[in-house]
C-alpha cells in the first residue's frame, strides 16, 4: 500500500466536539445498558420494579431502547463522522458553533427523553415514542447537522468521496425524513397529540420508519464508520472498491422496501406484504458485501488481530453484522414469521444487531479514537482485551437463550392436542416457560454492562494519563 | 469467472490515506445476490399470479383441514352425559375452575355448583352456554376459545353430574330442605312465606360468602363485621346496597336473583354480625 498521507497542515479539525461526542457516548452507553440490565431482571423477577410506577416495564423499556439508539448509537455515530468526515474532505467542519449547537441540543433531547417517558408521557409508537415537543426538537437539532455536513461536503478539498462518505450521505438524507413524516401529529395539548393517518395506514408508516431506522441509523453509518475506521486500524487497503459500490447501491435501495415484514398476517394487503418480504431476501447480498468488505480487508492483517484489541471487537462486529443480515431476511419470510413474531426471537435478533454489530464497531471505534483525540497511550490493552472476551460471551448467551425463549413460547403458542385443541390453552403456563431463558439473557446482558463500565474506566484513565509526545500512538503497541 | 488482482485505485491521497483494491464482485457473493432476486421475482408471481394465495385463502385452507381432522361436534344441546364424559371433565374442572370455584365445586371467587342456586340456569344448554361465552361482567371467563367444545361438554357434564350433591358439611344443605327451586329469581318473588324461606346464615353462605368471606370478615368485597360500613350501616341501606349492587366495585344487584323477602333476611342478618353504630 502507499504510505499513509500525512495529514493537511493548513487545515485545524475540529476534534474537541469528536472528543465530546466520545464522552457521550460512554456516559450513555452506561446508562442505556445499565436500564436493559434493570429490565432484564424485571422479566426474570418482577419485584425489581421495586412498585414503583415510573420504573415498571413498559414505563422503562422505551428509555432503553431509545437510549440505544439514540443516545449511545446517536452520538457514536455523530462522534465517528464528525472525526472521519473533516479528514476524508480535507477540510473543517462548515461552521463550529452549528456543531456545538448539535452536540449540547442532541444531549438536552436525551435528557428530556429519559424524563417524559418514565412519567409516562408517550406517542405509543415503538422508538417514536417521545411526545411532539421533543420531535420538533429532534428535526431541528438533526437539520442543523445536516447543514453542517452538507457545507462541509460543499468546502471539500478533494474530488473523490470515499465510500464512508456514502453512506454517511444517506444516513444524513434518511432519517430527517423517516422522522419528520412518522411524527406528523396533530397536538392536543403539550403533552398530547394525535398521528395524521390511523389504523393500518399508521402502522405501515410506523414501520416503515421503524424498520429504516434499524437500516440508516443502526446499518449505513455503522457501515460507514466500519470502511473509515477498520481499515486505518487494520492499515490495510479496503478489498473491493466496486464490492462497495454496488453493495451500497443495491442496500440503499433495497433497505426502504422492507418495512412491511413486520406487519406479515396483518390487515396489510397481501401485496404489501409479499413486497416486505421478498425485498428483505434480496437484501441478503447487499447486507453480506459490507461483511465481506469488512473481513477481507483482514486478510493480511490477521496477526494483528490477534493482538489489537480494537481490530478483535471490529471483525467479531462484521460477523455479527453478517449473522443478523442473515437471519432477518429469514425472520420476514412468511412461514418462518408465522413461527418468530412477537416471540422473544425477534428481542434476541434486535440484539445480536445491536450489541454484536452496533456495540462492537463502536467500542472498537472508541479505543482506536481515545488515544489518538486526546494523544495518550491506552491505559491497558489487557482491560480492552477482556472487556472484548466478556462483550462477545455476553452476546451470545443473549442470542442463545433468545432463540431457546422463542423457539419454546412460538411453538408452543401454536401446538395442538389430538383433539385439534390448543395443547398450552393457558398464556401463563407459557410465560412461566420463559424464566430460565430470562436468567441465562440477564447473566448474559450483565457480562456485557460490565465490559462497558470497564471500558468506561479504561478510557477514562487514558484520558487523565500523561500526555506522550508521539502524535498518532497506536493502540496495537 | 472473475480474479483477484489486488490492484490499488489510487485514490489513497483523497481518502485520509485508505487505499482501495479494484478487486472484482465476488463470484459467489454475485450468484447469491441473483439467487435471491430471482427468489423473489419468482415468489411474487406464483404467490399472486399462479396459485392466486392470500392469507385470507391459506386461513380458509388451514381451517377446512382442520374440520376434516377434527370435526365440529354435533349442536350443543345433543350430548349426552356419559360416565367417560364425566370423568374427563372431572379432570378439567380440577385444572381449569378449581380456582374459582372450589376443587369441591363449593364455591370460592365463582359461585357454588352443587348448591340448588342456578344464577344462570340449570339445562345443560344454559351451563354450555354459561362455560363457554363466561360471564364478563363478574369475572368469569369465556372458556369455548380455551377448552374447545369437546372439554366444555365435558366440564359441563361433570358439573351437571354434581348437581345437588352438597356435601353434608356445607351449610346450605344442612338447613335449606328441597324448598328451594331451581330458579333463584323465581323462588325469591314467587314465595311470600318466610317460613318457607333459609334462614339469613344460609343465604349468606350461599350468595355472599364466595366474596365477603365464609365469616364476612373480607375477601374480594369487603369486611362486613368490622365498625365501618362503607355504604351505611342502617337497615334501609344494606338492604339497598344488596338490592342494587355496587357494580363499579364488582358487587352484584341481588335484587333479581334473591327477592325482596330473602334481602330482609340477609341484610338483618349481616347488620347483626357488624359492629360498631347501627341505627
Amino acid at each position: 500500500m502507499s504510505p499513509t498521507t500525512l495529514p493537511d497542515r493548513s487545515v485545524e479539525y475540529d476534534d474537541r466536539i469528536v472528543k465530546q461526542f466520545v464522552i457521550a457516548t460512554v456516559i450513555w452507553a452506561m446508562a442505556a445498558m445499565t436500564i436493559g440490565f434493570i429490565l432484564a431482571l424485571q422479566l426474570a423477577w418482577w419485584p425489581a420494579n421495586m412498585g414503583i410506577p415510573q420504573l415498571t416495564f413498559g414505563r422503562l423499556r422505551p428509555v432503553h431502547t431509545n437510549g440505544v439508539i439514540f443516545a449511545f448509537t446517536g452520538n457514536f455515530v455523530f462522534g465517528g463522522i464528525y472525526y472521519s468526515s473533516q479528514r476524508l474532505l480535507k477540510t473543517r467542519m462548515w461552521n463550529d458553533l452549528v456543531s456545538q449547537f448539535h452536540f449540547w441540543g442532541w444531549q438536552a433531547i436525551i435528557v428530556s427523553v429519559v424524563l417524559t417517558l418514565p412519567m409516562g408521557m408517550t406517542q405509543g409508537k415503538e422508538y417514536a415514542e417521545m411526545i411532539w415537543p421533543i420531535d420538533v426538537a429532534i428535526a431541528v437539532v438533526f437539520l442543523s447537522f445536516v447543514l453542517n455536513f452538507a457545507m462541509t461536503i460543499a468546502n471539500r478539498r478533494v474530488k473523490h468521496l470515499y465510500v464512508a462518505l456514502w453512506f454517511y450521505i444517506s444516513f444524513v438524507i434518511t432519517i430527517p425524513v423517516l422522522h419528520v413524516v412518522n411524527n406528523l401529529v396533530i397536538p392536543a395539548n403539550l403533552w398530547r397529540s394525535y398521528p395524521i393517518y390511523s389504523g393500518m395506514t399508521d402502522a405501515l408508516v410506523q414501520w416503515w420508519y421503524g424498520h429504516n431506522a434499524v437500516g440508516f441509523l443502526l446499518t449505513t453509518p455503522i457501515l460507514g464508520l466500519m470502511y473509515y475506521f477498520l481499515p486505518r486500524a487494520a492499515e490495510r487497503p479496503v478489498y473491493s472498491y466496486r464490492l462497495s459500490i454496488v453493495h451500497f447501491w443495491a442496500l440503499v435501495f433495497l433497505y426502504i422496501w422492507a418495512g412491511p415484514h413486520h406487519l406479515l398476517y396483518s390487515a396489510l394487503p397481501d401485496w404489501a406484504q409479499t413486497l416486505g418480504m421478498v425485498f428483505s431476501v434480496m437484501l441478503i447480498a447487499p447486507s453480506w458485501g459490507g461483511m465481506l468488505n469488512g473481513l477481507l480487508t483482514l486478510r493480511g492483517a490477521w496477526d494483528k488481530v490477534r493482538t489489537d484489541p480494537v481490530l478483535k471487537f471490529m471483525a467479531v462486529a462484521v460477523s455479527f453484522y453478517g449473522m443478523s443480515t442473515f437471519e432477518g431476511p429469514m425472520m420476514s419470510i412468511r412461514a418462518v414469521s408465522a413461527l418468530s413474531h412477537y416471540t422473544n426471537w425477534v428481542v434476541g435478533h434486535v440484539h445480536s444487531g445491536a450489541l454484536g454489530w452496533v456495540g462492537m464497531m463502536g467500542f472498537g471505534t472508541l479505543y482506536w479514537l481515545t488515544p489518538r483525540l486526546w494523544k495518550r497511550e491506552i491505559y491497558s490493552l489487557q482491560l480492552a482485551t477482556a472487556h472484548f472476551w466478556l462483550a462477545t460471551i455476553g452476546v451470545v448467551l443473549y442470542t442463545v437463550a433468545m432463540w431457546g425463549a422463542g423457539l419454546t413460547e412460538g411453538l408452543m403458542w401454536r401446538a395442538v392436542d389430538a383433539n385439534g385443541q390448543l395443547q398450552y390453552p393457558i398464556f401463563l403456563d407459557i410465560v412461566a416457560q420463559m424464566q430460565p431463558f430470562y436468567w441465562v439473557r440477564l447473566l448474559g446482558g450483565g457480562l456485557y454492562v460490565v465490559g462497558v463500565y470497564m471500558m468506561a474506566f479504561n478510557l477514562t484513565m487514558t484520558i487523565t494519563s500523561a500526555p506522550v509526545s508521539s502524535p498518532e500512538p497506536s493502540p496495537a503497541k | 469467472m472473475a480474479k483477484e488482482t489486488n490492484e490499488i485505485l489510487g485514490h489513497g491521497d483523497e481518502a485520509d490515506g485508505i487505499e482501495e483494491y479494484d478487486n472484482p464482485l465476488p463470484d459467489w457473493w454475485l450468484g447469491l445476490f441473483i439467487l435471491c432476486i430471482v427468489y423473489g421475482i419468482g415468489y411474487t408471481i406464483n404467490y399472486h399470479f399462479i396459485s392466486h394465495d392470500s392469507q385470507e385463502k391459506r386461513y380458509l385452507a388451514q381451517m377446512a383441514e382442520a374440520e376434516i381432522r377434527w370435526p365440529t361436534p354435533e349442536g350443543p344441546a345433543s350430548f349426552t352425559i356419559t360416565d367417560e364424559l364425566v370423568a374427563e371433565g372431572e379432570g378439567v374442572f380440577a385444572q381449569t375452575c378449581a380456582s374459582c370455584h372450589n376443587a369441591n365445586l363449593t364455591g370460592g371467587i365463582g359461585p357454588n355448583l352443587i348448591d340448588d342456586t342456578w344464577i344462570h340456569g340449570n339445562a345443560p344448554e344454559q351451563v354450555l352456554a354459561t362455560v363457554t361465552n363466561g360471564v364478563s361482567d363478574k369475572g368469569m371467563p369465556a372458556w369455548g376459545p380455551v377448552l374447545g367444545p369437546k372439554k366444555v361438554q365435558a366440564v359441563t357434564a361433570f358439573v351437571l353430574s354434581k348437581q345437588g350433591s352438597a356435601p353434608a358439611t356445607d351449610p346450605t344443605h344442612a338447613t335449606t330442605g328441597e324448598g328451594q327451586g331451581g330458579d333463584a329469581a323465581a323462588s325469591g318473588e314467587g314465595s311470600g312465606d318466610a317460613a318457607q324461606l333459609p334462614d339469613g346464615p344460609t343465604i349468606y353462605a350461599t350468595n355472599c360468602a364466595a366474596c365477603h368471606g365464609p365469616e364476612m370478615k373480607g375477601l374480594v368485597g369487603p369486611n362486613l363485621t368490622d365498625a365501618e360500613w362503607i355504604h351505611g350501616g342502617d337497615i334501609d341501606s344494606i338492604k339497598h346496597t344488596i338490592t342494587n349492587g355496587v357494580p363499579e366495585k364488582g358487587m352484584v344487584a341481588w335484587g333479581p336473583i334473591l327477592g325482596e323477602a330473602q334481602i330482609d333476611i340477609v341484610a338483618r342478618y349481616v347488620q347483626s354480625q357488624g359492629a360498631g353504630l347501627q341505627d
